[in-house]
Order: C-alpha cells, then sequence, then structure tokens
C-alpha cells in the first residue's frame, strides 16, 4: 500500500465520490465542493501565471502596446454585474464586444467543415455502402419533412424507416457512452489497486 | 411475484455491484481476450507517424482533462512514445485548460521511461509544451501566422521559447513547420478548431468513446485522416507498438462489462414487451 499522501488524497476522494452510487452522503459532497474549489483556485493561478503576467510583461512593458491594458479594463466591466442597479448596464460592453467577435468569426468559417460533410454526401452510387448510405440518408431526412404532402403513405414509410435507422445510430452512441463510462470507472479502479494498494495487474 | 416482476423492482446497487465485480475480476486475472486493431481508424494514425522522418515536427493537443484520461491518456502515452521512438519531434498545445497539467505531466512520465530505455526524449529539443493559451480559436488562428507571439514565447513552466532549440524550428504553424496535426479530443472546444482553421491540414482524432459515432462523419468525408477511439484505442495502438501497457491490461474489463450492459439492455427489452403485452 502506498505511502504517498497524495496518493491517499486521490484514493479517498474517488471513493467518495463513487460512494455516491450507493446513496448520497457527507463524503460525497465534500469531494464535490473540493473539486470545484480546487478547479476555481487552479484556473485564477494558472491564467495569471500562463496568460496574465507573460502577455503584459511582454506586450505592455516590452513593447508598449499599451492598448492591451484598455482591453483588459473593458474585460473587468464585467464585475459591473455586482455594482448597484444604476451602473450594471457597464457589464453589457465586453459581452457585447466578445458575442459580436465570436459571432463575426464563427460565422466567416464556421460553414466550411458542414459543406465539406455536405459535399460528402453526394456519393457516385457504385458500391453496396454508397447506395445504403443514399437510402438510409433520404429516409431520415424525410423523417424530418414537416410540410406539405407529410400526410402521404410514401413520405410517412420513408419517415418510418428514418426513425429506424436513427435508433441504429443512436444504439451505436449508446454503446459507445457504455463504453466509455466503463473506460474512466476502470482508470480509477486501476489507480485504486495499482497505485494505492500497491496490487500488480 | 414473477421473476419479471422481481427484476423490475430490483435495487440498482445490485447492478452496479455486478458490473463492479465484472470490472474487477478481469483486471486482477485477465483473460486474454483478442484485440483487433481497426484498419480504417487506428491504422492511419499509425502510418502516419511511421511515413515521417526524424526531426519532423508535428502539433498534439490536449483538449481533454482528468474525467477523460482513462481512455485519452493511453492514446496520448503511445502515440508520443511511437514519436519519440521515430525520432519525430512533438510540440502540444492544449484547448483545455483543465487537462494542460495532467497533459504535461503523462507526457513527463512518457519520456523519463523512454530515456531510461535509451530513446532521445529531451524537454526542449524532442518535444515541448506551451500548453493552454486563452483566447480561444481566434488564437489558435493566431497561433498559425505567429505561433510565438500568441504564446508570448513561453511554455507551461514559464520558460522562454528562445531558450529551446526545438521552439526556433516552430516560429510559424503551418504545413510546411508541421506534418500534421494529432488532437485528443473530450468535448468542445475540441475537433471544430482544426476542421474550421486548419482544414487543409493533415489531421489526426483522439477520440473518447461517446463521440466517435459523430466523429466517423468527419473520417469519411477526409477531414481527419485517422482516429484513435476511446481505450480500444489506445489498446491498438500499444498492440501496434509491440509494447502492451495500461489500455491493454484495461481491455478485458472492458469487454466484460459490456456484456453484462448487453444482458441488462435484453432483459430490459424482455421485460418492457412483456409489459406491454400485459397492458401496462
Amino acid at each position: 500500500m502506498s505511502t504517498d499522501i497524495q496518493i491517499w488524497v486521490q484514493a479517498l476522494c474517488t471513493l467518495a465520490v463513487y460512494s455516491y452510487l450507493y446513496k448520497e452522503n457527507f463524503a460525497y459532497r465534500i469531494a464535490e465542493y473540493t473539486l470545484v474549489a480546487l478547479y476555481t483556485s487552479y484556473q485564477i493561478t494558472r491564467l495569471f501565471h500562463s496568460f496574465a503576467k507573460p502577455y503584459f510583461e511582454k506586450y505592455c512593458l516590452e513593447e508598449r502596446q499599451y492598448y492591451f491594458i484598455l482591453m483588459g479594463f473593458l474585460g473587468l466591466l464585467l464585475y459591473f454585474r455586482y455594482a448597484p442597479p444604476q451602473y450594471r448596464w457597464l457589464a453589457r460592453y465586453p459581452i457585447a464586444v466578445s458575442v459580436g467577435w465570436g459571432l463575426g468569426g464563427s460565422l466567416a468559417r464556421s460553414p466550411r467543415p458542414v459543406f465539406t460533410q455536405l459535399a460528402d454526401v453526394m456519393r457516385p452510387l457504385n458500391t453496396v455502402d454508397n447506395f445504403l448510405f443514399f437510402v438510409a440518408f433520404l429516409a431520415v431526412m424525410s423523417y424530418f419533412f414537416f410540410t406539405t404532402g407529410k400526410e402521404s403513405k410514401f413520405i410517412q414509410t420513408s419517415g418510418r424507416i428514418g426513425r429506424y435507422i436513427m435508433m441504429i445510430g443512436f444504439g451505436t452512441a449508446f454503446g459507445n457512452t457504455v463504453q466509455g463510462r466503463i473506460s474512466l470507472f476502470l482508470n480509477r479502479l486501476s489507480f485504486l489497486l495499482v497505485d494505492w494498494l500497491g496490487i500488480s495487474i | 411475484m414473477n421473476l419479471m416482476e422481481k427484476f423490475d423492482a430490483i435495487d440498482p446497487r445490485w447492478i452496479y455491484f455486478v458490473m463492479a465485480l465484472s470490472l474487477i475480476v478481469p483486471v486482477l486475472k485477465p483473460i486474454g481476450l483478442a484485440i483487433t486493431i481497426d484498419e480504417v481508424t487506428t491504422i492511419p494514425v499509425y502510418n502516419w507517424i511511421e511515413s515521417l522522418q526524424p526531426g519532423d515536427i508535428v502539433v498534439g493537443d490536449i483538449a481533454f482533462s482528468g474525467g477523460s484520461e482513462g481512455e485519452l491518456g493511453p492514446q496520448l502515452q503511445a502515440w508520443f512514445r511511437h514519436c519519440m521512438m521515430k525520432g519525430v519531434k512533438v510540440i502540444m498545445v492544449a484547448q483545455w485548460n483543465t487537462g494542460e497539467r495532467l497533459g504535461y505531466t503523462l507526457l513527463e512520465e512518457t519520456a523519463a521511461e523512454l530515456e531510461e530505455e535509451g530513446i532521445s526524449a529531451e524537454y526542449g529539443v524532442d518535444w515541448a509544451y506551451p500548453g493552454y493559451k486563452p483566447g480561444g480559436t481566434t488564437l489558435w488562428r493566431q497561433m498559425q501566422l505567429d505561433f510565438w507571439e500568441a504564446c508570448a514565447e513561453v511554455d507551461i513552466l514559464g520558460n522562454s521559447f528562445e531558450d529551446m532549440p526545438l521552439m526556433h524550428k516552430f516560429r510559424k504553424w503551418d504545413k510546411a513547420s508541421s506534418k500534421g496535426i494529432m488532437a485528443f479530443v473530450a468535448g468542445a472546444p475540441g475537433l471544430p478548431t482544426y476542421t474550421t482553421y486548419f482544414p487543409d491540414y493533415d489531421i489526426y482524432l483522439g477520440n473518447v468513446a461517446v463521440q466517435v459515432p459523430g466523429a466517423m462523419n468527419n473520417l469519411r468525408a477526409g477531414q481527419i485522416k485517422g482516429l484513435l477511439a476511446g481505450l480500444p484505442g489506445g489498446a491498438e495502438y500499444e498492440i501496434l507498438l509491440d509494447r502492451p501497457g495500461r489500455a491493454v491490461k484495461l481491455m478485458d474489463a472492458q469487454s466484460l462489462g459490456h456484456l453484462w450492459i448487453i444482458v441488462l439492455v435484453i432483459l430490459g427489452n424482455i421485460g418492457f414487451y412483456m409489459k406491454s403485452r400485459r397492458g401496462e
């Protein structure tokens, strides 16, 4: 069994988190709140050392690009959300800038990967795979056909087939989700067995 | 009360207990179930590194945190080991700050093992870790223009890029300086950063199993060239390297756990069908 205190803390926190499977309890709550607190403090510290400090030193002090400070002040306006009501509107400015900037960037670039996939749908029907894909694609699309003609027998049948195809897709996603969750547990399990208890696997 | 009604009323904690047993036992007593290597997903990643020349640079991305380490950690370590064995240089960025330090620790651990085996994995020379830089996709775009400036010229440890020989070969992130991108992704931000801003690059993906069905669309459309899928992806890569590690050891448990879930799904469906027939 490990004599490293860090390993012990990890192991006890792991067990505390899994104790939730039995029932909600004090140990789980402690682990949960500790994680949130650690995460927040870690974020602040890391961002200060990996971002705020080097960028400030490099660009503001060395290169005298003082507009970085201006953007810093703009960001600080976010805290006006906690100011008296008559000043809270100031918090909207940094949000407006970041949303506008983000939206502009997304609109300019985001369609490209989607269109790449859309183009991939247009495949020659020269293999069974491609033919099946084409039929499945039409059937699934017809499931989402909500306008005139949706009462027709053809669209309804096609939509039903589309629904089954989607269910197969969801089944695949579920299977992968289960696999993923098991992997996460196995990781913790191997930590408990190997690193904490010292059992070789 | 018949058997099905008893199953229906079972305490879920028994299910967890049996699941835990079906995972713990094969970890302690491995069965040695076969692991098949996927030609479509895993092999292209392996062949990509095999095709590179010593001294070539690839960029890796940590876009996951501790919650996904069980799946992506073994993938990352196996891929990094392969790169170092081939003499391929690795520069790691991190889209997730919560996984930044974790990724560094995993690579540091692997690098120490490699050094012990006589394979060069010197920090700053064979690999570098600029890590997480805030700014999202906009900053990643900036990295393409001037990598040093975008990173404020410091790595995760605060070392200056000036003092790192590898970084002198990587002032700008373009197709000439990097021979591909390997993103280890557990969510957002993740792959779309690369399919959107780096569409002409050779992109490879290490993905958590949950997201693999979605990533298959990217693979089919040619947006990514290869894919390591969850823990099995890591296990397959370890086998390709002929160095079974953590992922291979856990695959028996993975398979038996999955089998238990399949049994439960079948039982649940039978129960549902029987209740439907009775009009409940």
